[in-house]
């Protein structure tokens, strides 16, 4: 019920701000399109801290990352632009969105500056504890984290280019991205014994470089009075060198006399490429 | 004509506030008792999850115990509201409020004593309190799965009131591993009318 409410307000909020944007704007483009996945992130040798990113959701398992994405371009008369995503799991809960500002140096060539998030899932990361432990503890899970999300915010140049009905949008996006923080808190029961520990993860934002070039072909197809039907196709691959750190407050037996310390894990590399096809109306 | 009109209006909205009153009050409706007694169980901790079981036997690292404090219920306190003939509270003909359980005392203290050498620190008849954690509940998340003390759970023992049953229930587990082949636990917990209920568990056997 909360999804529907959140897609019927986002469906309004877009026609009025198209509406209300007629003034400013004389070129308006939404866009529906369906796509994968593909995250890769390199696994880093168990320590003693457990690593979130040794647990992410990755290559091969593309069912997870289907996604569908809304999205909204406005042209305006002043040679910016205006972008908004909203991109959606196949289960149609919001994961991630994109804004961006694009300003025209001339006709092709001109800036981008935008904020974007996405979503990333775990898998069973109590298995750390098997190894750790040694199999004598039954891992448990007190507070679970089924997912956690990257943040990113950027600038880059953009390439735009019509021909005849053609037309192709480049833009390298470089900027600052970090795993968004999240709690976790996990306990292990030792085998044959009333031994219990509790583990408690707050982690922290973690900012690194990030580079994601992206190319979007566009299509026009049929013209139905004013309005041009269509057809789209993206492909951007982001890569990026980071950790998720975290405070680790660990409790023995109860939670009194808690044990606090910070864990920096090592930077896995990330890479992600976005493959999507979808259709366009622009008037 | 007009005055008997105004009339009847207030009489509809006093009759209407009085109406949105009318729901059942289960806070109303308590049974006393006074705690009377004492049963221990035994809980299998050796495996993930807690679990009562008849038999006794107990790894010398899980040893717990299920204990209840019993109480006898004494009488049923109702508070009932005035009643104006003529003009009473439309009310609920069957309220599902759960049983309401006061106690008569409060538990100010829980000792345990061990029966028989645990290791050579704790020996037989020695008060081994300290050495015990609790929790209050045996198949509730894993956040109330973790351990209180005991003095925090003498906290957590005297609540406003029980429901259902005039039953307190909790469990304790023994934080160091028994090294003798039995062991046995006498319980004491002292109310604050003075009076002490004690009790013991059976003789268990520790196996490896």
């Amino acid at each position: 019920m909360r999804k529907k409410i959140v897609l019927i307000i986002l469906a309004l909020t877009a026609v009025n701000v198209t509406f209300a944007a007629e003034k400013y704007f004389f070129k308006k483009r939404v866009s529906l399109y369906g796509g994968f996945r593909n995250v890769n992130l390199s696994q880093k040798p168990l320590g003693n801290n457990l690593d979130f990113l040794n647990y992410v959701y990755t290559d091969g398992q593309f069912d997870i990352y289907q996604y569908s994405e809304v999205e909204l371009k406005l042209w305006s008369k002043e040679n910016y632009q205006i972008e908004t995503k909203i991109s959606f799991y196949d289960n149609l809960t919001p994961y991630g969105f994109n804004v961006s500002f694009n300003y025209l140096l001339n006709s092709r060539v001109g800036v981008e500056a935008g904020s974007m998030a996405s979503r990333l899932y775990l898998t069973e990361f109590n298995q750390f504890y098997s190894h750790v432990f040694d199999q004598e503890f039954y891992p448990r899970t007190i507070e679970r984290q089924w997912n956690f999300s990257l943040g990113s915010v950027y600038i880059g140049p953009t390439f735009q280019m019509n021909y005849k009905w053609l037309q192709f949008e480049t833009t390298l996006k470089a900027g600052v991205s970090s795993y968004l923080p999240f709690h976790q808190q996990n306990s292990i029961k030792k085998y044959q014994s009333n031994y219990k520990m509790v583990f408690d993860y707050q982690t922290n934002m973690n900012a690194a470089f990030f580079v994601m070039p992206e190319i979007e072909i566009f299509a026009d197809i049929v013209k139905l009075n004013k309005i041009l039907l269509g057809g789209r196709f993206k492909v951007n691959h982001y890569y990026s060198r980071n950790a998720v750190n975290y405070k680790l407050t660990t409790y023995e037996w109860t939670y009194e006399n808690p044990v606090e310390s910070k864990v920096r894990n090592t930077k896995h590399t990330f890479q992600q490429t976005d493959w999507d096809f979808g259709v366009f109306l622009r008037w | 004509m007009r005055i008997a009109f105004k009339l009847l209006i207030i009489l509809l909205l006093v009759t209407s506030i009085r109406l949105i009153s009318s729901c059942c009050s289960c806070e109303d409706d308590f049974f006393s008792f006074d705690y009377e007694s004492l049963k221990i169980g035994n809980i299998d901790n050796s495996g993930q999850w807690s679990k009562p079981t008849e038999e006794n036997v107990m790894s010398r690292a899980s040893v717990a115990f299920e204990i209840q404090i019993i109480g006898k219920e004494i009488a049923e306190s109702k508070f009932r509201p005035i009643h104006f003939s003529g003009f009473n509270t439309l009310s609920a003909q069957n309220c599902n409020c759960d049983e309401r359980f006061i106690s008569n005392q409060t538990i100010s203290e829980i000792k345990i004593r061990t029966l028989n050498d645990i290791n050579s620190d704790y020996c037989s008849n020695e008060d081994v309190t300290s050495l015990f954690l609790a929790n209050t509940c045996l198949s509730c998340t894993d956040v109330g799965n973790f351990y209180i003390t005991i003095s925090e759970l003498q906290k957590r023992l005297n609540p406003e009131s029980i429901y259902h049953q005039p039953i307190n229930k909790f469990l304790i587990y023994l934080t160091v591993p028994v090294e003798n082949t039995k062991a046995q636990f006498e319980f004491e917990v002292l109310l604050s009318d003075g009076r002490s209920i004690i009790a013991q568990t059976a003789l268990i056997e520790i196996k490896e």
